[in-house]
């Protein structure tokens, strides 16, 4: 795509025609066609048909203006600066010279203010050749720094400290007298200081960049005020934080010990977090484990378990999209886990033995951007012939167990993962209420047709797939 | 006013040769004449995520802002792809900062900010070109049948997708959502017997 060529590009208007519909039926078809073709466009479709034409035009125009506005304050938070540096230094130079009397201290003060304008080399270059720059503006020309003698230099700075709206003019009048001794000491310095300067453009560059120190400073405050805040947000959510790398799961009352070993007394209560953030995560499912005992985390991620009497020193915590963690149940102190994401549940398809399916698969790809910049290309196995055929086998040919303990309904979660002939193979059950559903499951997905396996890139990759086998009674 | 005479003077400059000197030089008036190509689309794309007027206006002025001390430390070789990453990634994180965690994870997977260009891979079908390969249309012919007809139409007869909604008495939205399948489904076949025929 030509970036470059101006009429290749959709303007505004563009996206309103469309949406308005003024556009004939091929127009409609290539404005279409520039959408598939670039994302960037057709996301600021999306977001242009929320929003009327003239609202657009109108927020459109505001915003240019902001930039435009912005970067013209760069250009005049220079002219501020020599501007106050330029009053700082008639100040600094009124102060010396108030101090001093007799020609016995000038003569001090001359070399000192020799000291004194050696160690600042940044503001007086500043000054004198942006005095100089700045009549080139107004047009009178370069010719202040020929104008070396005393009252011309002098007699030019209170003029400009006067236009560019500085202050003080009464100040650098009072000086103008009393620096006439000093002066010459000063012109020394300048030219020695001329001498060393560059060009213009140089001196225009650090102003530039002072002046973007300035304008960044703010940002840069804003930033690190931002990340110091977050850093307290997470600090005070993970008050009971320890080495372990994770989120935790605060249990605030822990099981008390028994008289029985192995059977609990009393309350579990505690709270889930996510391990990235510390956000809390409503909908876990938490359960002691072995046995029936168990609720959900609330809208906060709390939860409470009445624990009296029964057996078990596990706590198991479960969440579609995370790892599932156990943890002992500890009598002495709060327990701590981490939940992290799981990378597999994404690949979670539902199979229906028996009548109508419902879940639909994923769209079976995705670009992921690494932490070290490189960007992969990936797409999940799925079934060569495509899910809704699958499902279709899977209905022609799950057989409810004969010898099944019970009549009702069943569901077996599995795991398996796709060789790069596209044959499932290494089969795990995570759920199943029997032997033989699990083995039926395993049967059917075996003798079944290929799936096209995961990649990375192109290239095979092994990643496992999930799968829930329904087995329903008709 | 000086600032009007140096827009004019840059707007002539490709893309390319903005970001250059804008590096160089640190000139503003580069930006911005090269952000102002395309700020009504980071507005619409500010929009689609935030929501609000206000929001997405914000977010062109923030970006701006970022541009400036970013673009100078990569090394850009398509501006508009860049940006568009970039805009992706400010609208996700805003969101992130937010709102609270009660979406599911995988939602975004991003954690650090990623200035790498989305290298868009087109779809052949996308392509210019105008050439369709023999693989393609071998292909093609394989979909099933709405998918097949939805493309055809839209592809092939230049149909828009109002038109085909009405000639095959679909919804738009199941007209686009046929179109997307059907080039996933060719990309995936056409990927297969590219490996099949090496």
């Amino acid at each position: 795509m030509a970036k470059n060529d101006k009429y290749d590009k959709i303007k505004e208007s563009d996206f309103f025609d469309y949406f308005e519909g003024n556009l004939s039926g091929r127009k409609r078809n290539a404005f279409e066609r520039r959408l598939q073709k670039d994302l960037f466009d057709s996301d600021a479709a999306e977001g242009f048909s929320m929003v009327s034409r003239e609202e657009a035009r109108e927020d459109l125009q505001s915003v240019s203006r902001k930039v435009r506005r912005r970067i013209s304050k760069t250009r005049r938070i220079t002219w501020y600066g020599v501007a106050a540096a330029l009053v700082s230094i008639l100040i600094v130079t009124t102060i010396f010279l108030n101090v001093s009397d007799t020609s016995m201290n000038m003569f001090h003060t001359a070399p000192e203010m020799k000291e004194a304008g050696r160690e600042q080399p940044a503001i007086p270059l500043v000054t004198e050749e942006d005095v100089a720059a700045v009549p080139d503006e107004s047009g009178t020309g370069p010719e202040l720094p020929e104008n070396r003698d005393s009252e011309g230099v002098v007699a030019g700075q209170p003029d400009r400290a006067a236009e560019l709206g500085a202050g003080a003019p009464g100040t650098a009048e009072g000086i103008l007298f009393e620096m006439e001794d000093a002066d010459q000491d000063l012109e020394i310095v300048e030219e020695e200081m001329a001498a060393k300067k560059g060009s213009e453009e140089v001196v225009a560059d650090e102003d530039d960049r002072e002046a973007e120190d300035h304008a960044f400073a703010w940002e840069r405050m804003e930033e690190d005020a931002e990340r110091f805040r977050t850093e307290q947000e997470k600090r005070s959510a993970s008050k009971a934080i320890t080495q372990a790398p994770a989120t935790t799961i605060d249990i605030t009352e822990a099981a008390t010990g028994t008289a029985t070993p192995g059977t609990l007394q009393g309350r579990l209560a505690g709270v889930i977090r996510s391990a990235d953030d510390l956000e809390p995560i409503p909908g876990v499912s938490v359960l002691v484990k072995g046995t029936d005992v168990g609720t959900v985390t609330d809208h906060a991620g709390n939860f409470s378990l009445n624990v009296e009497g029964v057996k078990g020193n596990t706590l198991v915590a479960s969440f579609v999209g995370m790892e599932r963690e156990e943890i002992p149940i500890n009598a002495d102190k709060p327990v701590e886990i981490a939940m992290l994401p799981s990378s597999q549940s994404l690949d979670e398809v539902v199979v229906v033995g028996y009548g109508t399916s419902e879940k639909t698969a994923l769209t079976g790809a995705g670009t992921t951007l690494h932490m070290d910049n490189t960007v992969s290309e990936f797409s999940y196995a799925t079934p060569e012939m495509g899910i809704a055929a699958y499902k279709q086998y899977i209905d022609s040919n799950l057989i409810y167990p004969p010898d099944a303990a019970s009549t009702e309904d069943a569901v077996v979660v599995l795991k398996f993962s796709v060789s790069p002939e596209g044959r499932p193979q290494n089969f795990t059950i995570i759920r199943s209420p029997s032997e033989s559903f699990s083995n039926e499951s395993i049967r059917v997905i075996k003798d079944g047709p290929d799936w096209t396996p995961a990649s990375r890139d192109g290239n095979y990759t092994d990643d496992s797939v999930r799968l829930r086998v329904v087995f329903e009674i008709d | 006013m000086p600032l009007k005479v140096s827009w004019k003077k840059y707007s002539d400059w490709s893309d390319k040769k903005l970001v250059e000197e804008f590096r160089t030089s640190g000139d503003l008036d580069q930006l911005g004449t090269l952000y102002e190509r395309y700020m009504h689309l980071v507005y619409g794309v500010c929009l689609k995520y935030f929501g609000e007027r206000d929001e997405a206006k914000d977010g062109v002025s923030s970006i701006f802002e970022k541009l400036i001390t970013e673009l100078p430390k990569h090394e850009v070789e398509q501006f508009k792809s860049w940006l568009y990453v970039l805009v992706k990634n400010f609208c996700l994180m805003k969101i992130r900062a937010n709102k609270s965690r009660t979406r599911k994870m995988g939602a975004w997977q991003n954690e650090q900010e990623i200035f790498v260009e989305s290298g868009q891979e087109l779809h052949p079908l996308d392509e210019d070109k105008g050439v369709r390969g023999k693989i393609l249309l071998e292909c093609i012919e394989r979909l099933k049948k709405e998918q097949q007809r939805c493309i055809r139409l839209f592809y092939f007869d230049d149909k828009s997708y109002r038109e085909i909604a009405v000639s095959l008495s679909l919804e738009e939205k199941k007209v686009k959502s046929f179109i997307q399948n059907g080039k996933r489904n060719l990309k995936i076949c056409i990927e297969s017997k590219d490996g099949k025929k090496r």
